[in-house]
């Protein structure tokens, strides 16, 4: 049975997949890192950059 | 009933009350278990056992003021390591033993289920506790700390985010200021500061450094060549006076020669030794050395006279040699300046070579005058205030060449930091809106999550809350976090038409109880309840009468039959009783009764009180029937059924202090009007209903009622004389009514729901009419 903190996470990140707001691939390692407790402020941005970044990097591949 | 639980047996040994080996078997068939004893019986080391097994602990003896409460485990006489809780589970035999520091479990060190013990002493704290405890009590079901814990890095990397992104902006505006600032200074025709700035970084200036340095150390060598002839000029003074003062030494000399009468310096010996001797003896008649007599007179003055002019041709000569020696040494600075004025002229030129052409031009004249001095090391041709000027010139020079250096390392620097500080802040801007979105999604999400969490144990608090006090739980119950505090929940309910009041300001203590027992019941079902076994420890003591008939029949029946299984211990007798006369659904339900405790015995079971059906049908069936304790029994059970059936259909009897008696109420039942309608279809194993009379039964044992007193309750001399077999067909009869009229596991028909006849749970038994015939 999955505890509040694995049951909440599970889903933020899956809305945060979802809003576009960090790829599938980030968004796995944000949550591994939640639920270690390791999480720091600048992995969020990191997350966010990256995913912008290999968005970006798919677009030049899709031209 | 299908029932989740495993458990068979429960083995306490050595452990609080247990002074002996106390072991409880469990119906395999039922999972709740209710056990009954009075004060002081043993139930609350059952409850131990199970806490002790679960939880590692023995939560009777917390907050009693005991200090070290593990002293307190064994039974008194015994040790530590003499308690054996044992129970059989799930095909297994789990075992819990004390080492010297905790509880030891085997085969494994954790259960495959978990155990909740909820103890009266305990069950107002899930009510009355300070917000924290509460909340640390919830903690299981709310705990998101994990989350939150990421949710402030994200909210301060926001934060940092925004603050870099205004910090760009800011030295964006900066750079923006001093660039325009030097454009405005340059008047270089250029219409936009931003294309010039990138104009002239794309044609830097040569490296200044090596001209600076090449024409700094020509004026070096030059500062160098005036500082030897501010040495030469007194050095050269003092070897001209050194030369005069040598030529008036030698004049002097050649004076002091003239005069002395000899230069002889042994002649000189023999003056000093013959004053000596004058000085020591008188002159005699005669020269004391050539023993003359002439001129005797005056000889030692004489002698002294002669010694004086010696003196001073001494002095003279003296005087020539220091004379000598100083003009000597002064001569040899002054070549020696000479010399070093040669090699720094020669040393300067070569620098002034390596310099800017440009500053060597402007003062050719000055620094040709260098050339002369290399020639001959006379400083005199030396122009000095060309050579000066020259020096000022190559500072400015060297100055000028530096500003021009750090005016385009300004521009080079500031337009970089420009684009530097455009580029991040660019980048900040793309990633600020999705940490936004991101923190917003994670706010709401965990909002919506805790509050959904919290609505449901409300909701399920409320619902169970008002199965006990209808009209008083659902809606009004409520779970808040506070937000100014973490870790902080309060619990609030309305009290008459005022909502969110503390339960603890307003309800009676049976009120909170059974609120308490809520709060505990919803919170261990809402995690696994078919892996929990539930057990609460005498928690029905300050709970009302009435409450607490809706307690047991509308809540615990239902509610334990979520759970692994349910273990209830209670000192109150009518719940056995009602238990006893199957007027509880009994069906998953088991009763264990206690004895009375001693030293010697520890805990024991008791004989439980059997069903008056069940104790009827043992003694029919006995070989032989056992006549007296059937009739007894039969007697009993139908005034009972008599008292169901006069309630049931509101029958007349008389109105009179004391109890009804059978005569009372049996001709009220067994009258052909209710007779003739009464019936009761009773549920078979496959689902369909066989149809049993009733009315033609009560008749006959309207007809046989006196043989329960003549059998069953007195001494009578008929039972003598009467037929054994007319007491057993009066048990039969009523065993056969009995029978029909109550379920062994839902009890009597209560319900009348579907309007046409009364029915138990499961509608094992309808009983018609519902109404008395008319």
């Amino acid at each position: 049975m999955p505890t509040p903190n694995q049951e909440l996470t599970e889903i933020v990140c899956a809305a945060l997949a979802e809003a576009g707001i960090a790829s599938e691939k980030e968004v796995a390692s944000l949550k591994a890192r939640i639920l270690a407790g390791k999480v720091k402020a600048e992995d969020w941005y990191l997350a966010v950059e990256n995913s912008l970044k290999q968005a970006s990097e798919a677009e030049k591949d899709g031209n | 009933m299908a029932t989740n639980s495993t458990l068979r047996t429960l083995r306490i040994k050595k452990f609080r009350g247990s002074t002996r080996d106390f072991t409880i078997k469990f119906d395999p068939k039922k999972s709740l278990t209710l056990i009954y004893g009075e004060n002081g019986s043993g139930k609350t080391t059952i409850c131990d056992a199970f806490d002790f097994l679960g939880n590692g602990k023995v939560g009777s003896l917390e907050g009693r003021g005991l200090g070290q409460i593990r002293p307190y485990w064994p039974a008194l006489g015994t040790s530590s390591a003499d308690i054996l809780v044992e129970l059989e589970a799930d095909g297994a035999i789990w075992k819990a033993q004390a080492n010297t520091k905790t509880v030891v479990l085997s085969p494994k060190s954790t259960l495959p289920f978990k155990i909740e013990v909820l103890r009266r002493s305990s069950i107002l704290r899930l009510v009355q506790d300070a917000p924290k405890e509460k909340y640390d009590a919830l903690r299981p079901f709310i705990d998101i700390s994990l989350f939150e814990q990421a949710e402030s890095a994200l909210r301060s990397q926001l934060k940092d985010s925004r603050s870099a992104q205004s910090d760009s902006v800011n030295r964006i505006a900066e750079n923006q200021d001093t660039l325009q600032r030097l454009w405005k200074e340059s008047a270089s025709g250029i219409p936009d500061a931003m294309k010039w700035a990138e104009d002239v970084i794309q044609t830097p200036p040569s490296n200044p450094a090596d001209e600076i340095k090449a024409i700094r150390n020509a004026a070096t060598a030059l500062e160098s060549l005036t500082t030897l002839n501010a040495l030469a000029v007194p050095a050269t003074q003092e070897s001209n006076v050194a030369v005069e003062a040598a030529k008036v030494a030698s004049a002097d000399l050649a004076t002091a020669e003239a005069e002395a009468m000899s230069s002889d310096a042994a002649f000189e010996r023999i003056l000093l030794a013959a004053r000596d001797h004058f000085n020591q003896h008188a002159v005699g008649d005669s020269c004391p050395l050539c023993e003359s007599a002439e001129r005797v007179n005056g000889l030692a003055v004489r002698v002294g006279e002669r010694l004086a002019k010696l003196k001073t041709l001494t002095e003279a000569r003296s005087t020539v040699v220091a004379t000598q020696s100083t003009f000597k040494a002064k001569q040899a600075v002054v070549e020696n300046l000479s010399q070093r004025i040669i090699t720094a002229a020669t040393g300067a030129l070569e620098k002034i070579n390596k310099a800017s052409a440009e500053w060597s031009a402007a003062h050719k004249d000055a620094l040709d005058t260098v050339v002369t001095v290399q020639k001959d090391g006379d400083l005199s041709n030396l122009d000095m205030v060309g050579i000066k000027a020259a020096c000022d010139a190559a500072t400015i020079y060297c100055s000028a060449l530096e500003n021009k250096s750090t005016w385009y390392a300004t521009i080079s620097t500031v337009y970089e930091q420009y684009r530097n500080n455009m580029a991040r802040e660019a980048a900040v801007a793309r990633v600020v809106p999705k940490l936004e979105q991101a923190l917003d999604i994670c706010e709401k999400m965990r909002k919506g999550f805790l509050d959904s969490i919290l609505s449901a144990i409300a909701q399920e608090v409320g619902r169970l809350y008002e199965i006990i006090h209808p009209g008083e739980g659902l809606n009004k119950i409520t779970l808040k976090l506070d937000p100014k505090r973490a870790g902080s929940l309060d619990l609030a309910t309305q009290f008459l038409s005022s909502p969110d009041q503390p339960p603890h300001a307003y309800f009676s203590e049976s009120h909170l109880d059974s609120l308490g027992l809520c709060i505990f019941l919803a919170l261990a079902a809402m995690k696994d309840p078919e892996h929990t076994i539930v057990v609460m420890d005498d928690v029905l003591g300050s709970i009302d009468e009435p409450h607490v008939d809706r307690l047991i029949e509308k809540m615990l029946y239902e509610e334990s039959a979520q759970f692994k299984h349910t273990i209830i211990t209670t000192h109150y007798q009518p719940w056995r009783e009602k238990f006893r006369w199957g007027w509880l659904k009994n069906g998953q339900c088991e009763l264990i009764e206690l004895g009375l405790w001693n030293a010697t015995n520890g805990i024991a079971t008791a004989q439980s009180s059997q069903a008056p059906l069940y104790e009827l049908r043992q003694h029919i069936s006995a070989t032989p029937p056992a006549l007296q304790s059937a009739c007894a029994s039969a007697g009993v059970l139908l005034e009972a059924i008599c008292d169901y059936l006069t309630a049931q259909y509101e029958c007349d009897v008389p109105r009179r202090r004391g109890k009804l008696t059978l005569g009372d109420m049996l001709p009220r039942v067994a009258v052909k009007k209710i007779a003739d309608a009464l019936r009761v279809d009773v549920r078979q194993p496959d689902g369909s209903y066989i149809t049993t009379t009733l009315g033609d039964k009560l008749i006959r044992l309207r007809e046989m009622a006196q043989l329960r007193n003549i059998f069953g309750c007195h001494y009578n001399d008929l039972s003598h004389v009467l037929p054994q077999q007319d007491a057993l067909d009066f048990a039969i009869l009523v065993h056969d009514v009995g029978s029909a009229l109550i379920c062994d596991d839902q009890g009597w028909p209560g319900s009348d729901k579907s309007g046409e006849y009364w029915a138990t749970k499961g509608e094992t038994r309808r009983l018609y009419p519902l109404k008395k015939p008319q």
